[in-house]
């Protein structure tokens, strides 16, 4: 069940008030059985079988930790941890990238000894997860490091790992984010039911009317790029990030605003990335419960592990102490964004993804002191509207490009398709009704265009006042219900729905 | 070790590590400081780290609400 379909909506209409009528206590077993609910009525809902195990190893292990005091204390704690990931780490890594893992395999045994080449492995990895795996390997590190006490009932791991909105693509969360809300909820608020209702809405806008619009023009340029160079490349990569950004932060919008009726609050993943100033902002406002864990679980360890720091040791002699400071990091990032690619999928396109944004990441910092002096040099006025629009642009741009590694499968076709876009000057094409033999009319240009003025005016709002739904309810209600009903039309009428109603999966669902 | 006599070293780590004189006081966060981003926050942790011969531990890296705290828990680690 994807969180865009209409048996969502119909769960959330079920479980909502039954959630609110049923006592306190019950609470977290009822939220678990819808969950059970939301899988059974997904593809393969016999894998639930691995989530189930997913959380058994997670409580157990975390609570056999708990009390692990002293050196053998600790000792213990310590095994209990690494068998605890291993068993998490390693189902993610055996239904999601043996075939990736094997498919190298082979290509080096394709040239050293051919008999061992080995047949590749197609597993049926289950719903989200990528997603779950890590909330899991976060829950039990912060149990390991004093920072949590786990949790006293399996039901709450269970809940915590399979909250049944967030369970396809997350936010990635961590227990104090979430245990104040998840495990009793609020009282019932017409306020909070109105407000995720809205998210919802505003949710299936995004999904509806602008990605599913953006991606009829994507997938035809990128079934067939050969047939369109040049600008036609561009224009894909460019309303890909719009594609990606309605469809992935639509889904939040759906997930939050779901949770949100049922008085839980959970971690916000997007801060309009799309005023980031910098690439490494971006990624501060994008997906920003993968950039923190990757950040608090992956980053800090390694940065403050013994090889780390006898490499800083030995760094600093030749590159003086900041020097050293800097290279650590930047091998410390090296390996989170080696990560963070090899996360969205065993592909070398994914990685080649993560270097790219890494590499611009360091040029940034490397860059940023003498860019400051040169601009101040140039009197630019770097707080300016006009300098942080240019900025913005620069940022989109770039985030744009290294996208390419995200949609287009394989590394060679990137690489190809980046050259194609290159093999010819043909601006002309965009006017001259090309685009309209594509799939995407000029009516659907016009509602697209301002689909994404919306888009960025709900930001602006945002960013200026906190909350467009706060500020929407300070609003005269004729203006507000006008907005909301208005919003409620244009997105039934003018959503590219598949059949059935029910739209193609969020990008970030196969994850 | 006083207080002030943190406060006077971790000044000079500050402004180390963000190239210029930055202004601390107990109730100094992230989000006053500019460029006090994630990747400078750990830069910061291993300079501190380094200056006043302490060791961090996950839980400190990850709960230093402010300059106050920092203090606090550099006063209660670092040798008198």
């Amino acid at each position: 069940m994807s969180p865009a379909s209409l048996s969502f909506l119909v769960l959330l209409a079920i479980a909502l008030p039954v959630y609110f009528l049923i006592p306190k206590k019950g609470r977290t077993a009822f939220l678990l059985l819808a969950g059970a609910v939301f899988y059974a009525f997904s593809p393969r809902p016999w894998t639930l079988v691995f989530v189930l195990l997913n959380i058994f190893v997670t409580h157990f292990s975390a609570r056999s930790m708990a009390g692990c005091e002293g050196g053998e204390g600790r000792k213990k704690a310590g095994w209990l941890l690494f068998w605890g990931l291993f068993c998490d780490i390693g189902i993610l890594a055996v239904l999601k990238y043996s075939g990736f893992f094997i498919g190298i395999w082979n290509g080096l045994a394709g040239f050293i000894a051919p008999s061992a080449v080995l047949p590749v492995p197609v597993f049926p990895a289950p719903m989200g997860i990528s997603f779950y795996t890590l909330i899991s390997a976060g829950y039990l590190l912060d149990c390991y490091w004093g920072i949590i006490s786990p949790n006293g009932s399996i039901l709450k791991t269970g809940l915590f790992i399979g909250f049944f909105p967030q369970l396809t693509s997350g936010p990635i969360t961590r227990l104090p984010e979430v245990e104040g809300t998840l495990f009793e909820g609020g009282a019932f608020e017409w306020k909070r039911i109105i407000f995720g209702a809205e998210r919802i809405l505003f949710g299936f806008f995004k999904k509806f009317v602008i990605a599913s619009r953006a991606s009829i023009l994507v997938d035809a340029v990128y079934r067939d790029p050969d047939g369109h160079p040049g600008i036609y490349i561009w224009t894909a990569a460019f309303l890909f990030m719009l594609e990606l950004y309605a469809d992935f932060s639509g889904c939040m919008d759906i997930v939050l605003g779901a949770a949100e009726c049922f008085g839980i609050r959970l971690p916000e993943n997007f801060r309009n990335p799309f005023f980031s100033r910098t690439v490494q902002e971006f990624w501060q406002r994008w997906h920003i419960t993968l950039g923190v864990w990757m950040r608090d679980y992956v980053m800090y360890p390694i940065l403050r592990s013994s090889f780390v720091r006898s490499l800083k040791k030995r760094l600093k002699e030749p590159l003086g102490r900041k020097g050293a400071e800097r290279a650590a990091t930047y091998f410390a990032m090296s390996v989170l964004w080696f990560l963070i690619g090899l996360w969205h999928g065993g592909g070398w396109n994914y990685i080649g993804e993560g270097i790219y944004f890494c590499c611009c990441i360091i040029a940034g910092d490397l860059l940023s002191a003498r860019a400051h002096r040169l601009w101040k040099r140039l009197g630019v006025d770097e707080s300016s509207f006009g300098w942080h629009f240019l900025q913005s642009v620069k940022v989109f741009l770039l985030v744009a490009v290294g996208n390419m590694f995200f949609r287009i499968q394989g590394l060679r076709r990137v690489f190809h398709v980046m050259r194609l876009g290159l093999s010819v000057f043909n601006p002309w094409v965009l006017f001259d009704g090309s685009v309209p033999e594509m799939g995407l009319s000029h009516g659907d240009i016009n509602i697209l265009i301002l689909g994404v003025l919306l888009l960025f005016a709900a930001g602006w709002i945002r960013e200026r006042r906190g909350s467009v739904r706060e500020w929407l309810s300070r609003q005269v209600l004729p203006f507000r219900y006008l907005l909301i009903i208005g919003l409620f039309y244009f997105t039934l009428i003018y959503g590219v729905y598949g059949p059935g109603f029910e739209s193609a999966a969020f990008i970030y669902e196969k994850f | 070790m006083e207080r002030q006599e943190i406060y006077a070293r971790l000044k000079e780590v500050f402004a180390d590590v963000f190239d210029r004189e930055v202004e601390l006081h107990d109730e100094t966060t992230a989000s006053d400081v500019e460029g006090w981003d994630s990747l400078r926050h750990i830069m910061l942790i291993s300079a501190v780290e380094e200056e006043f011969e302490i060791k961090f531990d996950m839980k400190a890296v990850r709960e230093l609400k402010n300059v106050g705290a920092m203090v606090d828990v550099i006063s209660e680690m670092a040798a008198p």
